[in-house]
């Protein structure tokens, strides 16, 4: 990198008021306004907020990458020292991947899935440095194995499909690397990857800014990935950026109302609902032609005045380094604020006598049949393969209670409800319920059951039609359980719909017209339409953002308190799960590892999985201290899991056992009995277990 | 895109009346001046059918009652009224578009050809929609062995040319417009099939139809409440484009002499009997003809595009 | 890989075969009998028996359509007892079935009077002798009659029964001949399609094979041309579109090739012969040719038949082209193309060429069967003697086996260019070849 000394000290890049527009049909829509940052080098710059709020457009206007209908309107770009608005398409091209590099949310989309991972990490050597092909290869394979890629040179030659989505990842990082830029844009770079691997993306990218000395500009949404990595945060709402700070300040003293709501809608790591409660920013972000003339988090905010409403704040500096934008910011504590009456805290619930047990599922396996890919199978016969996605799966739930179910993804939670509500044929082992067997397909079940039972979906934008109104679809259940006599069903549809906090006019509103957060609230009525006894959730909160998931966490509780409901809530969110259930499973490649009362699974003896689990969860708070404890390579393939215990391929704490732990890949591990139904599969004696060093300090 | 982050806007007026949604597609068309060119081509052609005589207000004409009895409107002469002396003419004040060797007025059967094809169109593609559709519908929802099955045949019936099968049933079955309408709902049906399927496909793996499974609804509700609905998008559009290759199909039909038996003023069949004559100097059969037929497949691939292009920016 | 393209074969046979069965049985639900729709609605009903059993169609239709695919000169063979040849006779300028002797002598058989069996045996100038044959050539078979089989003067194995004095009909050269001590039963010979033989036209009473192969090299030549073409310019100019989307030059290609495709081949070879031939004089209007195998005479008479038949087809591969680039061009691989930097020309070339490729080449290939379409109205438009015209004249004469058979051979082609865009498709694509 050639620098000259005169600007050691200047940033790498300084954003001055920059303010993006895209044209559409309406004119234009200002989708980043008046946005100020610098970035020195080495340092990462964390940049959050809620979707929507302009992080991406920011990331894309830094390369003046804004598609066809994008512009900058306003402000400057200086980047070492000279600025980047209005260079002409080649002068940027030049830039581009060199001085500075992308790297983006989906790894997987962001290759080009017909060329070999060597040619397109080469061609950024070759077209840059104009270096031979065979010297690239060289430069390539050793930066693949700085960014820990297992055996480079072969990776070199496949092609993206044919390595994991961690390891894609690896590769778009190394590429962005090599040319050693100055600035390197992040662009939600771990929100399409499990936990784990996570984990380990955010380490690397860690020490990849302490060795290159890059800038780095990091988004997420997620505060935990932000605290992880970041030296020091902003926070964006709605185009603007209200807050900016180093990262232990903002989250020790946030001082915009905004951030701090955001911080109150997560839980914390080992919170629990008997003992916290979540805090929803009420409304919704204002539509970025629908901007407040005022203060833009106004509407929503619980310290406005009427001077909030006329004069658009700007950010100014209120201590050392300590940037906010907000009017009112010397007259807010944080510790002082007090939830508004429509934010009604729950009361902890009444523990009753030993409630009986309503669902026990005792070796339930689902599998799934899969062609072995032999030419033999086009005349049937083909040796039949199966994916063994729940295997063996045993746990009871009482009354009223909520079982949490966390694991990385493929670990069989989503099968393991959808076997139990009759969406996926059972293929072994029983499962009871309220008497009912659990065995047939939902389409050949007893109406009394299908009533009983009913799940809450993940996707916000497809648990509803599209195709009909609100009223229609929460109607529906109503009519065909016959909840209420038909006359009633109007009114008990609009007492559903207060029942999650959406009034009447939401009857005849379309799906295209509501939030996310709307449409799951919607979900839940029409799941609660027949007061079941039990009810599936599969991440009903994952695809939302953190103050609507705060909201739609506390509905299911208040309306789990209301009718007794018992739960099932699968999340891949350990504080979430933490914070909701009673009791947690831990599964892994279709099996639980561990199983037991919620507070029990978080603290030793724990199952090597769960420790693991808990040491990658990014915690919202730089001031936690976290054990170091990463995973080796993936999950391995369902159609053929290891031997003996399931997790020997990765287990850290095998050596723990004589001989490295031979017997892991021998015997399937003992069950445990850690007392109060504390449950652990594993060859390891509790004992050990049990002077294992808690994972996370959790600060009292 | 992960560069264009706005949040859904809260608007538009709560239940959407009937007029409204017409006016919504009005002015959708009217965004694309493709859609518009194609509305034009194609709105000329309906106003010739509807009112090419005095049909319209007499429904025993409708039934097929004999054409000699009605009053010409638009068409200014009856297609079969055959004029001495008169034939082979270019055109002239008094037969605008010419004559044909029987002396026939040609503006006349142009006119009354469109009534034909665009009754005719539209049937044989909402017969093929209704078929291919449903079954469409049962092999991308079961799956499994009803859809090898189904699929097996219907590829077969997609690796026959078209044409061959036009061909075959009508050779076999003879000309009529019954037979037309068999054909093309045969040829086309198979194609819907496999749209209609890949839909389903997609739209069964979404939570609402899990919603409907785990409440214990029929298959056929599923299908035909939940999935259906929306699928229509992609189906009207493909429609739109059946309807034009139906009309280029029957016009082929036509012009192969395996059309609508003479006199009936079927388009292909005047370019069949006109281009004998091109080259002794009267091309004007053959020319209308085919510059109808052309303008009209061109309308109906511009609607469809127009729309199509239209729908896909504001998803 | 191989799995994967083994898959794909195995359904085409698939395909092939239930598409012969719909083949066989359209022909069959057809109204109207073969006899009648052959010779004309004059015959009486025993000459319409003898020329059923004569040509095997009082058969069941199973029978009949294993003889049509795989022959029944095996069959024949084994109740004559000695093998049967089909051979060229020039002097009477046709093919025809003879029995063979062990030692390779031809022979048919006849009998006047239902007793005496000849045998005539062929000559090697192509003259014949008749030999009488004993009484000993009668076997006496599962139903106890004395039978004889041979090959008939006509090339049809036959069962004589022994003191039958069977009247049968059979067609002359253009008149009906009566004839006593006729065969009891028939199995017209034939090799079977999948041997080459699709049979022998009721009209023409020549090989179908004769006739089609000549016409399906023409046709091979006229949409080989086209094809040669259109696939270049049009994937070119596809792509030239879908990089410059929305701009002029894209509105411009867009709409002329919607035009051109949706413009059906006789609209559009009306106006190019009214330009070309009519108008301007530069070019033939219909290709006129003294034989089938004579398309060369004037390759200007090519160029109409071509051009019409190319610009149905540059429209569509344009238009599925350019959607693909479109596509294409807004994925997440080509943003991080551009965004490490790398020239327009090599991101087109580099990434985007071969994506934009994989999308269209099977919808494009399945086009095949529409080009088909066009082929059979380019080549009855202008008069080219390709297997399209005779496809139809076959449909129009209702000649059962030579629809069947040009059927047969269109459907060939259609799915073996399927089975090739699979080729091609896994050859672009890596997540197939390497799975």
């Amino acid at each position: 990198m050639t620098t000259s000394p005169g600007k050691m000290n200047e940033p790498v890049v300084r954003v001055q008021n920059l303010a993006i527009a895209y044209e559409t049909h309406s004119g234009d829509v200002n989708a980043v306004r008046d946005v100020s940052f610098e970035i020195h080098r080495g340092e990462t710059l964390g940049l959050v907020g809620e979707s929507g709020c302009g992080k991406s457009t920011v990331a894309y206007g830094l390369v003046n990458y804004l598609g066809r209908n994008g512009k900058i309107v306003h402000g400057e770009i200086i980047f070492q020292g000279e600025s980047l608005v209005g260079r002409s398409p080649e002068e940027l091209r030049k830039l581009r991947g060199d001085q500075i590099a992308m790297v983006y949310q989906d790894p997987m989309t962001s290759l080009n899935p017909v060329l070999r991972v060597g040619q397109q990490m080469t061609e950024v050597l070759t077209v840059h440095r104009g270096i031979s092909v065979d010297e690239a290869r060289t430069r390539c394979v050793e930066m693949l194995r700085r960014v820990y890629m297992p055996d480079p040179e072969a990776v070199m030659g496949r092609y993206p499909h044919q390595i994991s989505g961690g390891q894609q990842q690896r590769v778009v990082i190394a590429m962005a690397l090599l040319n050693n830029p100055a600035l390197l844009v992040m662009d939600e770079p771990t929100t399409a990857l499990d936990v784990t691997v996570e984990a380990a993306v955010l380490d690397l990218v860690a020490d990849l800014r302490r060795d290159f000395d890059t800038a780095i500009l990091f988004i997420s949404h997620n505060l935990g990935v932000v605290a992880r990595v970041s030296s020091r945060v902003g926070v964006m709402y709605a185009g603007e950026m209200v807050e900016q700070a180093p990262v232990r300040e903002i989250f020790a003293h946030p001082r915009h109302p905004y951030t701090q709501g955001l911080m109150r809608c997560v839980p914390r790591l080992g919170a629990d609902k008997a003992g916290s409660v979540l805090y929803p920013i009420r409304g919704r972000v204002p539509a970025p032609d629908r901007l407040p003339p005022g203060c833009v988090f106004e509407p929503r905010c619980d310290y406005a005045t009427e001077h909030c409403r006329q004069e658009r704040p700007a950010l100014r500096q209120i201590s050392n380094r300590h940037m906010v934008s907000c009017l009112r910011a010397e007259h807010i504590r944080a510790s002082e604020w007090q939830p508004t009456e429509d934010i009604i805290p729950l009361m902890p619930a009444a523990d009753a006598a030993e409630p009986e047990t309503i669902l026990n599922v005792d070796g339930l396996r689902t599998y799934y049949k899969q062609s072995s890919g032999s030419p033999l199978d086009l005349i049937g016969l083909g040796k039949k393969r199966y994916v063994r996605a729940v295997d063996g799966v045993s746990f009871t739930i009482p009354q009223g209670k909520t079982l949490g179910v966390v694991g990385e993804s493929g670990c069989g939670k989503s099968t393991l409800i959808k076997t139990l509500i009759g969406l996926e044929p059972m293929t072994g082992g029983a499962a009871q319920f309220l008497g009912f067997d659990l065995e047939k397909k939902a389409s050949k079940r007893d109406m009394g059951l299908i009533r009983e039972l009913q799940m809450v979906f993940q996707n916000p934008d497809a648990t509803m039609n599209p195709s009909y109104s609100v009223g229609t679809q929460i109607e529906r259940p109503l009519r065909r359980f016959k909840v209420v006599p038909p006359n009633q069903i109007h009114a008990e549809v609009v007492r559903l719909l207060r029942a999650v906090k959406l009034d009447e006019h939401y009857y005849d509103r379309r799906p295209r017209q509501l939030s996310g957060g709307e449409k799951q609230r919607v979900g839940i009525a029409r799941a609660f339409a027949g007061r079941p006894d039990l009810v599936l959730c599969d991440e009903p909160v994952s695809a939302l953002d953190v103050s609507v998931q705060a909201a739609v966490l506390n509905l299911l509780l208040e309306i789990q308190r209301e009718q007794g409901t018992t739960m099932i809530f699968i999340a891949h969110d350990l504080s979430v799960v933490r914070f909701f259930s009673d009791y947690v499973a831990v599964m892994y490649l279709g099996q639980i590892v561990e199983i037991g009362p919620a507070e029990a699974i978080y603290a030793p003896p724990y199952h090597p999985y769960t420790e693991s689990l808990l040491a990658a969860v990014p915690i919202p708070d730089p001031s936690v201290a976290q054990q170091h404890i990463r995973l080796e390579g993936s999950v391995p393939s369902p159609l053929n899991p290891p031997s003996g215990c399931r997790f020997h391929t990765r287990c850290p704490r095998r050596q723990l056992l004589p001989d490295g732990g031979a017997i892991c890949e021998r015997e399937v591990p003992p069950m445990q009995d850690a007392g109060d139904g504390h449950q652990i599969h594993c060859h390891i004696p509790l004992e050990t277990l049990h002077d294992l060093e808690p994972v996370v300090q959790i600060a009292a | 895109m992960a560069v264009i982050e706005q949040p859904a806007t809260l608007s538009a007026p709560a239940r959407p009346s009937v007029w409204g949604k017409v006016t919504a597609v009005l002015a959708l068309l009217g965004r694309s001046r493709v859609a518009i060119a194609g509305l034009i081509l194609v709105g000329f052609w309906v106003v010739m059918a509807s009112f090419a005589d005095d049909c319209i207000i007499r429904p025993a004409c409708w039934m097929g009652d004999s054409e000699a009895v009605s009053t010409p409107w638009l068409a200014r002469y009856s297609p079969f009224e055959q004029f001495r002396g008169r034939n082979l003419e270019g055109p002239s004040a008094d037969h605008w578009l010419g004559t044909d060797r029987n002396g026939r007025d040609l503006w006349a059967r142009i006119v009354h050809g469109s009534r034909i094809i665009l009754v005719l169109a539209p049937i044989s593609v909402l017969i093929a929609l209704a078929i291919g559709g449903t079954l469409g519908l049962i092999a991308g929802y079961f799956g499994g062995q009803i859809d090898e099955v189904l699929m097996r045949v219907l590829d077969a019936l997609m690796a026959f040319p078209q044409i061959l099968l036009y061909l075959i049933i009508i050779a076999a079955l003879g000309p009529s417009a019954v037979n037309v309408v068999l054909a093309i709902t045969i040829a086309g049906a198979p194609g819907i099939a496999r749209l209609v399927r890949s839909l389903t496909l997609d739209i069964k793996t979404r939570d609402y139809v899990a919603a409907a499974q785990t409440r214990g609804e029929s298959p056929w509700y599923i299908m035909f409440v939940e999935i259906l609905p929306n699928a229509r998008g992609p189906i009207i559009i493909d429609a739109m484009l059946r309807v034009g290759y139906a009309v280029f199909a029957i016009g082929t039909l036509g012009f192969l002499g395996l059309g609508l038996p003479p006199p009936s003023p079927d388009w292909g069949s005047i370019v069949n009997a006109g281009r004998k004559f091109i080259q002794a100097g009267h091309p004007w059969d053959a020319l209308w003809a085919s510059l109808s037929i052309a303008s009209l497949v061109v309308g109906l691939n511009l609607l469809a595009d127009g729309l199509s292009e239209e729908l896909g920016r504001y998803r | 890989m191989i799995t994967f393209l083994l898959r794909r074969a195995f359904y085409l046979i698939l395909t092939l075969f239930v598409v012969s069965i719909a083949i066989f049985a359209m022909s069959e639900i057809a109204p109207g009998n073969i006899a009648i729709n052959s010779l004309g609605n004059t015959i009486t009903p025993a000459q319409e028996s003898s020329f059923n059993a004569q040509n095997g169609l009082d058969q069941p239709a199973v029978t009949r359509y294993i003889r049509w695919m795989i022959g029944s000169d095996w069959r024949a063979a084994g109740l004559i007892g000695h093998p049967v040849r089909q051979i060229y006779e020039p002097d009477l300028n046709r093919w025809s079935w003879w029995g063979a002797l062990p030692d390779g002598t031809l022979f048919q058989n006849y009998t006047d009077d239902g007793e005496n069996m000849i045998r005539v045996e062929r000559l090697a100038d192509g003259s014949t002798r008749d030999v009488p044959l004993g009484p000993e050539v009668w076997k006496t078979d599962a139903e106890g009659y004395p039978v004889f089989w041979g090959v008939d003067r006509e090339g049809r194995a036959a069962m004589w029964v022994r003191g039958d004095d069977n009247e049968a009909w059979t067609l002359g050269k253009s008149t009906w001949r009566s004839s006593k001590g006729a065969p009891r039963a028939y199995i017209p010979l034939q090799k079977g399609l999948l041997r080459g033989d699709p049979g022998v036209s009721f009209f023409t009473r020549r090989p179908v094979a004769e006739t089609l192969v000549p016409r399906l090299m023409n046709t091979l030549l006229l949409a080989g041309i086209a094809f040669v073409v259109v696939m270049p310019l049009a994937l070119a100019l596809g792509m030239l579109a879908g990089l410059n989307e929305g701009r002029i030059l894209d509105r411009i290609l867009s709409i002329s090739s919607l035009v051109a495709t949706a413009t059906p081949e006789f609209a559009s070879g009306v106006f190019l012969i009214l330009i070309f031939s009519t108008w301007l004089k530069w070019l033939p209007g219909a290709v006129v040719v003294s034989s089938d195998t004579a398309i060369f005479e004037r390759p200007q008479m090519l160029v109409l038949p071509i051009v019409t038949l190319t610009l149905i087809e540059l429209g569509y591969v344009l238009r599925i082209t350019r959607a693909s680039m479109v596509e294409v061009m807004r994925t997440n691989y080509i943003r991080t193309a551009t965004l490490k930097g790398l020239p327009q020309w090599r991101i087109v070339t580099k990434h985007a060429l071969r994506n934009a490729l994989m999308a269209p080449i099977t919808v494009i290939i399945l086009h095949v069967n529409w080009l088909i379409g066009g082929i059979v109205v380019v080549e009855t438009l202008f008069g080219y003697p390709g297997l399209g015209r005779y496809v139809m004249e076959a449909a129009l004469f209702k000649d059962v086996f030579a629809i069947e058979a040009a059927t047969m051979v269109l459907v060939v082609i259609a799915v073996g260019t399927q089975l090739f865009a699979d080729l091609i498709y896994t050859y672009l694509n890596p997540r197939i070849r390497y799975t």
